[in-house]
Order: C-alpha cells, then sequence, then structure tokens
C-alpha cells in the first residue's frame, strides 16, 4: 500500500514538473479578479458605513 | 478505490484509492467541481443554522440597519482574505491544504496546527450543528403533535447523535455525496429564506423594523457596531479549516475563487440577515423557535426539516475537510485507516458533546473568538508566504520529502519563526478584544482586533523570514519550481 501510494505519488510529481506540469498546476487568479474583489468590497464598506452611521 | 489514470507518460496504473481522498496532488480529471458545483456546496455549506445564530447573535448588539453593515463588512473581510489564503495555494496545485502549509510550518508544525484547527474545529462546529438540528427536530415533534417536549432533555442529544451518525453514513461514501446532497439542500433553502424574509415584511414595515432597538447592546453605541463586525469577521474565518481542501477539487483559479463569493458571503451574510431580522421582530434569539412562530405551523415545519437537512450538509464539508487533512497530515497510521474509520475519528468526539447541549451550545460566541485568534494570524501569514515571498510559487515536491530532506523541514520539521508570529498575532487579537468577556480595548474601537492580528501575524512572518530563513537557505524559497500553461486544456 505505501509502496503503491509512493510510486503514483512520485509519478504525479515528475507529471507536475513535466513541461505545462501535465496539466496539473492551475493559472493564477487573474489581477483583475482580485481587484474587482477588493475594489468592490472596499465601495461597498463605504457605502454601508455611511448609511449605518 | 481502484481507478485507472491516463498522463503522457503512463498508460494506466493502478491506483490505491481515490486521490481526492487522500493527499496526493490531483490529475486534472480528478478536479470534481465546475463553478457552479462549486457554488451549490459552498451555499449549503453557508446556509446552515450557524448562519442564523450568527445573525441572532448579532441582534444583541445592534439594530436592522447596522446588523446588515456589520454582516456585510465583516464577512467581505474575512471571506476576501480567506480566499487568498488557503484557498488560492491549494486550488493552483491540487495540494491538500495542511500538506501545503507545510512549506511555511514545517511537517510536524503543520501536523499540530492541523490537529488543532481542524480536528477540534470539526467536532466543535459538528456538535453545535447536531445540536441545532436536534432542537428543530424537538420544534416540529412539538408542533405536529402538540406535545412539549424539552428541549434540554435526551431527546435533543439522541437526535444530535443519529444526525451524526446519519452524517457519518454519507461522508463514509466520499466527496462526491457532499455535492449530491448539497444540489438538493442548498435551492431550498435559498427559497426558504426569501419566503421569511417576506413573510416577515408582511409583518412589519422597513421603517418599524429599523426602529426595533438591539436585544442586549453594549453602553456605548461604536462598540455594539465594532463587537457586530468582529463577529462578522470570525464567522467568516470559521471556514479556514475546510475551504483550501474544498477549493483543491475545482477546475480553475476562477471556480476556486468567485463561488466563496456566491457561498459563504452572500448566503452567509443573507442568512445571517434573516437571522438578525427574525430575532429583533420576536426577540428570540434560537433560530428553531422562530421559525413556527414567525411562518406557521406548515411552512414552519417544512423549513425546519429543509434547515435540519442543511446542519447535515454543513457536518458532511466540515467533515470532509477534516477527514482529508487527518489523513494527509497524521502520518502512516492515519493514511493506511479505512476512510469510513476516519470518519468514526472526527465525527465520534461530536457524537459525545451532543450530550452537553446546553454547554456547547451557549458557547457559541466565545467558540467563534478562540477560532479568530488562531486563525486570523494563520490567514495573514498564509498570505505573506504565498503571495509575497513565494510569489506563487510552491515547491511541491518538497512538502512530499521526508523531513530530514526537505527544503521546508526547517529545524526538525519545525519552524519556530512561523509560531512566533502565529503567537504574536494571536496576542495582538486578545490585547484587543478578550475573547472570553469581550471586553475590548480603546484601539477596538477603530481597529477590530481580527485585522490586526492578521497583519502583525503577516508581519512579523515577513520579518522574521527575511531575516532568519531565508538567509540561513531554509524554507526553499530559491527553488525552481513548475509554472503552469493552464488547466482547461490539459491532457487527461
Amino acid at each position: 500500500m505505501d509502496n503503491e501510494f509512493e510510486a503514483e505519488l512520485q509519478r504525479r510529481l515528475a507529471r507536475m514538473e513535466s513541461p505545462g506540469c501535465g496539466g496539473m498546476v492551475q493559472t493564477n487568479l487573474p489581477w483583475k479578479d482580485f481587484a474587482i474583489a477588493v475594489g468592490a468590497l472596499a465601495v461597498g464598506s463605504g457605502l454601508l458605513l455611511w448609511w449605518a452611521a | 478505490m481502484v481507478d485507472y489514470i491516463r498522463t503522457e507518460t503512463i498508460s494506466a496504473v493502478r491506483v490505491p484509492e481515490d486521490a481526492t481522498l487522500n493527499e496526493l496532488p490531483l490529475l486534472p480529471k480528478e478536479r470534481l467541481w465546475g463553478f457552479w458545483d462549486y457554488s451549490v456546496v459552498n451555499i449549503g455549506l453557508a446556509i446552515a443554522t450557524w448562519a442564523f445564530l450568527q445573525g441572532a447573535t448579532v441582534a444583541y448588539y445592534v439594530g436592522a440597519v447596522q446588523a446588515i453593515a456589520s454582516i456585510v463588512i465583516g464577512y467581505g473581510i474575512s471571506v476576501l482574505l480567506v480566499a487568498l489564503s488557503p484557498v488560492l495555494a491549494s486550488a493552483k496545485y491540487g495540494v491538500e491544504q495542511f500538506v501545503m502549509l507545510r512549506s511555511i510550518f514545517g511537517h510536524a508544525g503543520a501536523r499540530l496546527v492541523m490537529i488543532i484547527t481542524s480536528t477540534i474545529f470539526a467536532a466543535a462546529w459538528s456538535a453545535i450543528l447536531a445540536i441545532m438540528l436536534g432542537h428543530g427536530v424537538v420544534n416540529i415533534i412539538n408542533t405536529l403533535f402538540g406535545v412539549s417536549v424539552s428541549k434540554t432533555g435526551a431527546a435533543v442529544s439522541v437526535l444530535g447523535l443519529i444526525a451524526i451518525i446519519a452524517s457519518w453514513a454519507i461522508l463514509a461514501r466520499g466527496p462526491v455525496s457532499v455535492e449530491r446532497v448539497s444540489q438538493i439542500v442548498a435551492p431550498a433553502l435559498v427559497i426558504i429564506l426569501v419566503v421569511i424574509v417576506v413573510i416577515i415584511f408582511t409583518r412589519v414595515s422597513w421603517e418599524e423594523l429599523t426602529a426595533i432597538p438591539p436585544l442586549d447592546p453594549e453602553e456605548n453605541p461604536h462598540v455594539s457596531f465594532m463587537v457586530a463586525i468582529e463577529l462578522g469577521i470570525a464567522g467568516g474565518f470559521a471556514w479556514w479549516p475546510n475551504m483550501g481542501n474544498l477549493a483543491r477539487l475545482t477546475r480553475s483559479a476562477r471556480i476556486a475563487f468567485w463561488p466563496n463569493w456566491i457561498g459563504i458571503f452572500g448566503a452567509s451574510v443573507f442568512a445571517a440577515i434573516v437571522g438578525t431580522f427574525a430575532a429583533l421582530l420576536l426577540k428570540i434569539t434560537e433560530p428553531t423557535d422562530w421559525l413556527v412562530p414567525l411562518t406557521g405551523a406548515v411552512f414552519g415545519t417544512i423549513a425546519l426539516i429543509a434547515i435540519a437537512f442543511a446542519n447535515v450538509t454543513a457536518i458532511l464539508s466540515q467533515g470532509y475537510g477534516s477527514m482529508l487533512a487527518l489523513r494527509s497530515g497524521g502520518g502512516n497510521l492515519f493514511r493506511r485507516m479505512a476512510w469510513p474509520l476516519m470518519g468514526v475519528i472526527i465525527l465520534g468526539p461530536a457524537g459525545i458533546l451532543v450530550f452537553f447541549p446546553e454547554a456547547v451550545y451557549e458557547n457559541y460566541g466565545r467558540f467563534l473568538s478562540w477560532g479568530a485568534i488562531l486563525v486570523a494570524p494563520l490567514v495573514g501569514i498564509g498570505i505573506v508566504d504565498y503571495f509575497i515571498l513565494r510569489r506563487t510559487r510552491v515547491p511541491v515536491r518538497e512538502l512530499y520529502k521526508p523531513v530530514a530532506t526537505s527544503a521546508v523541514g526547517y529545524w526538525r520539521g519545525w519552524n519556530p519563526c512561523a509560531f512566533a508570529a502565529l503567537a504574536a498575532g494571536a496576542i495582538t487579537y486578545t490585547l484587543l478584544l478578550h475573547p472570553i468577556s469581550y471586553e475590548p480595548s480603546p484601539w477596538f474601537l477603530y481597529t477590530t482586533a481580527s485585522i490586526p492580528s492578521c497583519l502583525v501575524g503577516g508581519l512579523v512572518y515577513w520579518v522574521l523570514t527575511t531575516s532568519v530563513t531565508q538567509p540561513l537557505g531554509l524554507g526553499g524559497y530559491a527553488l525552481e519550481t513548475p509554472v503552469s500553461t493552464g488547466i482547461i486544456n490539459a491532457p487527461r
């Protein structure tokens, strides 16, 4: 069981380290998405604070 | 489970077990969830009765308008931070979140953090949910049969235990079961919430609702408002032990990121606000108590049944994340253990706690605070390590090497710099807000406790890593790491 697991782990790591990562590694979240989330949260929080004051 | 994997170099390999149930990095075909799959799971996780209880707790401190503001702001901050760490790192590499944590704390350190955050939290949350379910079912029985079964007696404990056993039976089948249950429960709960809102506003106008004072506010209204925000932040941080492992099953970074805003933000906020409104209106803070008086016997009973299922969904999601964590971080003993037995290890303590319903249930707020003390600095440390120090590139192979040869082995599997940062963040929290008495310091009125704790944890970690760890060549910060070309069109 452990040998099987270790062998499978090594196969997967090798695939991850191959060119293109064998499709195992996602590209990063686009910065635009992050900026939209932060911006919406900041604007929304500001409006809510103004409303609740 | 036996499965077959096709890669560029391997035609068919016998796998000992479904990789989504252990710590192997996931193959593309093992990424089970698209956008709506993950959104539904997320909503099912968020709309348990703890969201109602969260809203009811906020009703102690603030009225309807400030409740909306504090819940949205509090949850928004914590959901954003949790989405950054641990969600994106685990999703990117398909690596279990506590295995990923080895890059920060070392192998042994990550195991300690995992045991504390994952197993203990899972036991406490599952017990709270099961006890709430017991309360709900007792209310159903009392409503349907006109009896007065006590909610402090054995009935609640027995019903809670049944919920725990049922959850274990479903969970023993793996994460697909969570998805299927969520797909039924989540939409039903959204409908119920909308109906409850409609019923509330047929009883009172917006002006009348917003004129209702909070149930037990602090003397200073600003303190009450900040405590309400802090409750929201702590409520969002409570998802930390689970979200990385759930996001690991998603197919892209966007799918890992945005459904958090639909589920643990949108659905939690909606349910919590409804909980606040109902608690203010009826002056009852126990969610399962106000459903029948508010909506009538028929709809109230239907809603209680649906919420009971939702509680089971949340126990399943909590349980899955914790079982996976224990399997990956608990060493050879847990790696060899059968998956159903893992379920017994995780849910067993909750099965005992349900026999002390009052003690568990009445410590909800205290429990949230203690969670935030730990999770707030963990989030800050995680963000600094993954985004600033590693530039989103993790040496995955090092995570799986033995301590003695791993670049993230640090000192015998421990990274004292990370623990020092964690302690600094935790101390910051307790200096700003006493976690038991909820006594705030003067600074708390402007800063909350969780945000400074998060910032201090991250800052101390950055200082210690750049001044101690990196100069000693520890942590694998200079190693080459895999660079993705994207997962969507990858070979399967």
